[in-house]
C-alpha cells in the first residue's frame, strides 16, 4: 500500500513537472513559426522557404523577423484594441514574439478583409535597426507586391530587406535619413522644391544687394545730419548720469517635452511610442 | 552805394594778377612776377590813401597800379530789378552784367580778373577766407579719377563727356560756435533667461535712466548761398580751418566769389539741427548694458555763442550728358571730390546676371547633382 502510494505520488510529480515544462515551453516560444499564414495566402513550399530565410536572418542578428496573415483581425482581438495598430502591438505581446530578454523583433501583420497591414518593431535593438526612414524604405520594397497580390514576392522582399537592415545596424550604420537631407527637409519629396527656390532666390538676393551697393556708390551727394567732427576737444560734459532700478518681473514658461527617439535628434532616428513600439499601420 | 570793380594789376608791368593756390602768391600772367598777398595789400592801401588825399578817384585810375572803374550811379537799368547789377570793366571798358551776389569774377571780353570790393563792405565783410590750394588742372584730373572704380557708369559718359564749365568759387559760409544743452530720460530693461527644471524662467528688470549735460561745437559750417545746393556743399566737408586767413580780397583774383544771400539766422537752423542730432547720438550711446531702452523724454537745444562769416574755396565742374546736367564739387583746400553719376541699366543688368548665374549654377550642382 505504502509502495503504491509512493508510486502514485511520484507519478503525480512527474505529471506536474511535464505540465509545467510544456506550459513554460509554450509561454517562451509563443508562435511556432516566423511566417504564420493563417489567411492561407501561400503554398506550403512558399511558406517553408520564407520560414527558412526568416529564421536564418533572425538567428543571425538576434532579432525576430515575423510575418502573420489573418482573415479578419477582429476575431483575435480582445475588444480593447481600438485600431489595427493597437491590435498588432497586443498581438506581439500576446504571442510572446521577439528574441532575447528585450523581445527584439519586427512584425509585418496583415488583415485581409480590410486590406490592413502593420509594420511594427519592438525592443532597443529592433528600434535602433529599423528607423522611421528605414521602415518607409522597407515598405517601398514590399507594398507594390502586396497591392498586386504577389504575396510570396512581397514577404520575400520584406525578409531580405530586414536582413540587410539588421546587417547595416550591426555595422553601426542603420539605414537612416541621408546626411544631406537630414539638415534640410523632413521628407523625400519636399526638398527639390525648396532647393529650387533656394537656387533661384538666394543668388538673386546676393546679386541684388551687390548691385544696389554699386548703384549707391554712384550717388554720393547727401545732406549731413550730424556734426561730430566739429565737437570741441573735451566738449562733451555729462553732469547727470543716473540709472535707477524700478522693479522686476519674473515669467515662468513650461518647456514642452520632446518625444523620445532612439536615434539622432532632428529628422533622423526612430520615433518610439510609450508602449515601446515603433512603426505604423496602413492599407495595401 | 557806388559799385566799383578792382583789377589787381602787376606793379611791374600792369598786367593782370591772379592768386595761385600752389604758391600762395599773386602771379602776373604777362611778366611772370610774383607777389605775396601782404605786398599787394600794402601797395593797394597806399594807393587808396593817395587817392583819398588827392580827393579825386579819376587820378587814381590813371596812376594806380590797379584801375578802379566806377559804374555810372545815375545809370539805371531794368536788369537791376531782376537781381542783376551793371559794372564797367576797368581794363577794357566793357559793360558787365553780374548777379547781385557776385563779388569777384572775370571780364568775358578781356579775361581780366575783377573784384568788387564794395560787395564786402560793412556787415557783408567776411571774417575769414580760406585760400585755394588745389589748382584748376588738379580739379580736372580729379574728375577723371572720380570716374574710375564706378562699374555702373555708362561708357559714353566718361568717353564722350566734356567739361562744360569749371569755376573756382569762394562760397560764403556761416561758421557757428555753440553748445547743446541736453536733458534726456529713458526707460531701460535688462532681461535674463535661465532654465530651472522643466521651466524657462525669464526675469525682466526695469530701470529709469537719466542723462543731463552739454556738448560744445566749434565752427559748424552752413553755406549762405541759395545758388549752392546744401547737400553738395555738405558732401565736401570738412575744411581745415587752421589754414584760414583774415579776409582779404587779394586772395580772389582768378576766382569767382559770391556774398551771402541766406542770413545767419536762417542757416543756424541747419547747423543747430546737426548739433542737436549729434548730441542725441552721444547721449543715447551712453545708455549701455541694457537689453533695450526707450526714450521717455528728450530735450536738446543748441545755443549760439559765436558766428563767423567766411569764404571757403570750392571747385565747381559742370558736364552735360544725354541732355542732363551734372554738377561736381571739389573742396578747393583738401581735394575731396563729390557728385552724382548716372547709372547704366544695361551694365546693372549685366552685373546682376553675372553674379547671380554662377551662384545659381553652383547651388544647382550642390543640390541636384
Amino acid at each position: 500500500m505504502k509502495r503504491t502510494a509512493i508510486s502514485v505520488g511520484l507519478l503525480l510529480c512527474i505529471l506536474l513537472l511535464c505540465v509545467s515544462i510544456v506550459s513554460f515551453a509554450e509561454e517562451s516560444r509563443g508562435l511556432p513559426y516566423y511566417v504564420s499564414d493563417v489567411a492561407g495566402l501561400l503554398s506550403e513550399e512558399e511558406r517553408s522557404a520564407l520560414e527558412e530565410s526568416a529564421k536564418r536572418a533572425s538567428d543571425a542578428w538576434s532579432c525576430g523577423i515575423y510575418v502573420v496573415t489573418l482573415d479578419d483581425y477582429r476575431r483575435y482581438a480582445e475588444g480593447s484594441e481600438s485600431s489595427f495598430l493597437r491590435f498588432s502591438e497586443s498581438f506581439y505581446h500576446q504571442y510572446n514574439m521577439g528574441i532575447g530578454s528585450g523581445h527584439d523583433g519586427i512584425l509585418l501583420i496583415m488583415s485581409m478583409d480590410d486590406s490592413d497591414y502593420s509594420l511594427i518593431a519592438y525592443g532597443d535593438r529592433a528600434n535602433y535597426s529599423f528607423t522611421d526612414y528605414g521602415k518607409n524604405a522597407l515598405e517601398k520594397e514590399f507594398l507594390p507586391y502586396l497591392s498586386r497580390g504577389q504575396w510570396y514576392n512581397a514577404f520575400s522582399a520584406y525578409i531580405s530587406g530586414c536582413d540587410s537592415m539588421l546587417k547595416r545596424a550591426a555595422e553601426g550604420a542603420p539605414v537612416d535619413v541621408p546626411a544631406a537631407t537630414q539638415a534640410g527637409s523632413s521628407s523625400q519629396s519636399g526638398p527639390s522644391g525648396i532647393h529650387l527656390l533656394i537656387t533661384l532666390l538666394f543668388p538673386a538676393g546676393i546679386s541684388f544687394s551687390v548691385c544696389q551697393g554699386m548703384k549707391r556708390s554712384m550717388k554720393q551727394v547727401r545732406q549731413k545730419r550730424t556734426a561730430e567732427e566739429y565737437i570741441l576737444p573735451g566738449g562733451v560734459h555729462m553732469t547727470v548720469q543716473q540709472d535707477t532700478f524700478l522693479n522686476r518681473t519674473v515669467v515662468r514658461t513650461p518647456i514642452p517635452r520632446v518625444e523620445k527617439t532612439s536615434g539622432p535628434s532632428g529628422h533622423g532616428g526612430t520615433s518610439v511610442r510609450p508602449s515601446g513600439f515603433s512603426g505604423h499601420s496602413g492599407k495595401f | 552805394m557806388p559799385s566799383q570793380i578792382t583789377n589787381y594789376q602787376c606793379p611791374a608791368c600792369t598786367g593782370p594778377l591772379h592768386y595761385d593756390g600752389k604758391t600762395g602768391r599773386l602771379l602776373c600772367d604777362y611778366c611772370g612776377s610774383s607777389f605775396s598777398v601782404e605786398e599787394i595789400e600794402k601797395i593797394y592801401h597806399e594807393k587808396l590813401e593817395q587817392a583819398a588825399e588827392a580827393g579825386a578817384g579819376e587820378s587814381v585810375q590813371q596812376e594806380a597800379p590797379f584801375a578802379e572803374a566806377e559804374a555810372d550811379s545815375s545809370q539805371t537799368w531794368d536788369g537791376e530789378k531782376e537781381g542783376m547789377k551793371l559794372y564797367h570793366c576797368p581794363s577794357c571798358g566793357a559793360e558787365l552784367l553780374m548777379d547781385r551776389t557776385t563779388a569777384a569774377s572775370s571780364c568775358p571780353y578781356c579775361a581780366n580778373p575783377s573784384v568788387i570790393p564794395a560787395q564786402f563792405e560793412g556787415l557783408l565783410r567776411p571774417d575769414y577766407i580760406l585760400p585755394f590750394k588745389i589748382t584748376k588742372e588738379e580739379a580736372v584730373a580729379a574728375l577723371s579719377k572720380y570716374y574710375k572704380g564706378k562699374p555702373l557708369l555708362p561708357g559714353s559718359f566718361s568717353d564722350k563727356n566734356h567739361i562744360e564749365e569749371i569755376r573756382g568759387v569762394y562760397v560764403p559760409f556761416w561758421l557757428f560756435d555753440g553748445t547743446v544743452s541736453a536733458d534726456a530720460r529713458y526707460q531701460a530693461t535688462r532681461v535674463f533667461s535661465a532654465r530651472h527644471g522643466d521651466e524657462m524662467v525669464t526675469t525682466t528688470e526695469y530701470f529709469d535712466v537719466r542723462r543731463r549735460g552739454s556738448v560744445s561745437f566749434k565752427r559748424i559750417p552752413a553755406d549762405g548761398s541759395r545758388k549752392m545746393p546744401d547737400d553738395l556743399m555738405d558732401s565736401i566737408e570738412p575744411f581745415d580751418y587752421e589754414s584760414m586767413k583774415p579776409f582779404s580780397t587779394a586772395y580772389m583774383p582768378g576766382y569767382i566769389a559770391d556774398i551771402y544771400d541766406v542770413d545767419d539766422r536762417e542757416t543756424f537752423e541747419r547747423a543747430s539741427t546737426r548739433g542737436n542730432q549729434t548730441a542725441e547720438q552721444i547721449f543715447d550711446s551712453s545708455v549701455s548694458g541694457y537689453s533695450s531702452f526707450t526714450p521717455v523724454q528728450k530735450e536738446f537745444h543748441m545755443k549760439r555763442e559765436r558766428t563767423a562769416y567766411a569764404l571757403l574755396p570750392v571747385w565747381l565742374l559742370c558736364t552735360q550728358w544725354n541732355g542732363e546736367r551734372f554738377i561736381f564739387a571739389m573742396n578747393g583746400q583738401t581735394g575731396k571730390f563729390t557728385g552724382d553719376l548716372p547709372v547704366s541699366m544695361k551694365k546693372y543688368l549685366a552685373y546682376f546676371a553675372g553674379i547671380a548665374a554662377p551662384l545659381a549654377a553652383l547651388l544647382a550642382v550642390f543640390f541636384f547633382l
